[in-house]
């Protein structure tokens, strides 16, 4: 069964076609990973599902729904999650308060004006348990704007986990990390497969070749060549186009 | 009620004796200075609902004087005729001021940063120029009120009660508000200004809840503008002109964005100073001028930033 379905997805800035009639599926449970070079129009794939932007022409089914025209927090609350390339928290919070504003969203509503949010007992249990899960509990209690960058992008997993995605959009994950926290990020997503269906988009080919289920090949806004690690490996397109020099 | 009041004063000394000592202050400085801590209040009050929009949902609105012209002139027009009772014109005057914030706030959210300062400080002009061609009401110059709402048998002509009535509207905010920013929805507005675009990737309809924010403070500041038609029985639309709605931000950012007590502390500073100056040159803003410039510089926070190094967090400890 497949969670997300692209079919035909347009989308052009002036002349550029970011987007070139793209056709994708993400079946349930797997990584699947999007690779690309440069510039191939990976991000602002990502920005049409999430719903940041919209498409031009076709169609994007999510979980039998088709989500193509709706805004984009109503698609967070159906369970299509991104994370940001350049990793997007709230700077001034606690590690704590991110993962908490996360879980909080999807307890419906939150125009309560008097109750404290800090007393709200099941919030902070969920947030407990997200943070046990991706490792973050002994910087809980830390303001954002002190960690690392690897323990920034822990944190927008976490946020990703606490708002119970059918499908997480990961953009770059380990972008511009260190080496000891690429290994920490990518550890991390190795729990979560089987769990999750993600849709992974990666420079780090380490990365997508240890994580990915199913790899699709993104150049100049057209998927040149879908399918398992070992065929996409040694498809004559994708060895012409991306991996060539490698 | 007990626990937040508690909350409010144990932050910090330094606020329980100052709102200690604007509960006396009538009886240290007599009438004369009554009628300017009534003014200090009311502006208070006004200065914390803008704060609400620009230090804790960070929305730089320019135009927050309308509110505050459109509640006196809703107190005003029903004086003129016939209409005394507070216990009807005041809620009225809220009323009006969010009808009028939601219109405002449902046009101009849909702009940010600059072009929301801008929208903001057009709608506010649009309005003075409307109160300002009615011509019955004194069009330019405004009009006089023949006296004070009735409130009841609490007789508000009497300065000194009357402080006390704006002195207990105040401390209701202070507390109601302190609610809603430790609240759920004080999170999230807390989170808006911090990134609104993941506020939205989260799932959160960000345009509503900054909506609902707007017409609070929208809210707040019309029963300001009440309180201050009565205080001193005069509407003029300089209340909703361009420049007071600068020296509402002034207020908010020399005292401090994003506290509560902050902007109380900021219209304090700024009428005392006016006060004071006023007295030596008409070119008291000459004085003032570099004092906001220091506090810019050396206290993001403004005045309450140099008396309170504490932040205040929504989950502590786990």
């Amino acid at each position: 069964m497949s969670v997300l379905k692209i079919e035909e997805l347009c989308k052009s800035f002036g002349q550029i076609k970011a987007t070139d009639k793209v056709n994708l599926c993400v079946e349930k449970g797997e990584i699947h990973a999007l690779i690309g070079p440069n510039g191939a129009g990976k991000t602002t794939l990502i920005n049409q599902i999430a719903g940041d932007f919209f498409q031009e022409s076709g169609k994007i089914i999510f979980c039998d729904h088709d989500i193509s025209k709706i805004p984009a927090y109503k698609r967070a609350l159906r369970g299509l999650v991104r994370t940001f390339q350049i990793s997007s928290i709230f700077n001034n919070m606690t590690v704590f308060e991110n993962v908490a504003l996360s879980v909080q969203a999807k307890k419906g509503h939150s125009f309560r004006f008097f109750k404290s949010a800090g007393s709200n007992i099941d919030i902070k249990t969920k947030t407990l348990d997200y943070l046990e899960v991706t490792g973050l509990t002994d910087i809980a209690n830390i303001v954002c704007n002190q960690l690392s960058y690897g323990e920034k992008n822990k944190i927008e997993i976490a946020m990703a986990l606490a708002s119970e995605p059918k499908l997480i959009l990961l953009d770059e994950p380990t972008s511009g990390m260190s080496l000891s926290d690429c290994i920490q990020v990518s550890k991390l997503l190795k729990n979560l497969k089987g769990n999750y269906s993600i849709l992974l988009v990666e420079h780090d080919m380490d990365v997508v070749f240890s994580l990915a289920d199913r790899i699709s090949v993104l150049v100049y806004g057209r998927i040149i060549a879908t399918g398992p690690l070992s065929e996409v490996r040694s498809n004559p397109h994708v060895l012409e186009a991306y991996l060539g020099d490698k | 009620m007990f626990n937040n009041l508690k909350a409010i004063f144990s932050k910090n000394i330094f606020i329980f004796l100052f709102i200690l000592f604007l509960m006396i202050a009538p009886f240290i400085f007599g009438l004369f200075y009554t009628r300017l801590f009534t003014r200090i209040l009311i502006y208070g009050i006004t200065a914390l609902s803008l704060d609400l929009l620009v230090g804790y949902t960070g929305m730089a609105s320019f135009g927050h004087g309308a509110f505050l012209g459109t509640g006196a002139y809703v107190v005003g027009i029903l004086s003129f005729n016939g209409f005394e009772s507070a216990g009807f014109a005041w809620p009225l005057a809220v009323f009006v001021s969010v009808l009028i914030a939601t219109f405002v706030g449902f046009v101009s959210l849909r702009t940010k940063g600059m072009y929301f300062i801008m929208i903001t400080m057009a709608f506010a002009q649009m309005f003075y120029y409307f109160f300002s061609s009615l011509e019955k009401y004194g069009g330019d110059d405004g009009f006089a009120m023949q006296s004070r709402n009735s409130l009841g048998i609490i007789d508000i002509s009497d300065h000194l009660i009357f402080y006390y009535v704006v002195f207990s509207i105040f401390m209701l905010i202070l507390i109601l508000a302190n609610f809603l920013v430790k609240s759920r929805f004080g999170i999230v507005i807390w989170g808006i200004k911090q990134n609104e675009n993941k506020m939205k990737s989260l799932g959160y309809p960000v345009f509503r809840y900054k909506l609902v924010c707007f017409v609070i403070a929208g809210g707040i500041a019309g029963l300001a503008g009440a309180l201050l038609a009565n205080h001193g029985q005069y509407v003029s639309p300089a209340l909703l002109h361009w420049t007071r709605s600068g020296e509402l931000l002034v207020m908010v950012i020399l005292g401090g964005l994003g506290s509560l007590i902050g902007p109380v502390i900021g219209a304090f500073t700024l009428l005392i100073a006016e006060e004071i100056l006023s007295g030596f040159t008409k070119h008291w803003m000459i004085i003032l001028g570099p004092l906001l410039l220091f506090v810019v510089l050396y206290g993001k926070k403004g005045i309450y930033g140099f008396i309170n190094k504490r932040e205040s967090r929504f989950y502590v400890g786990s």
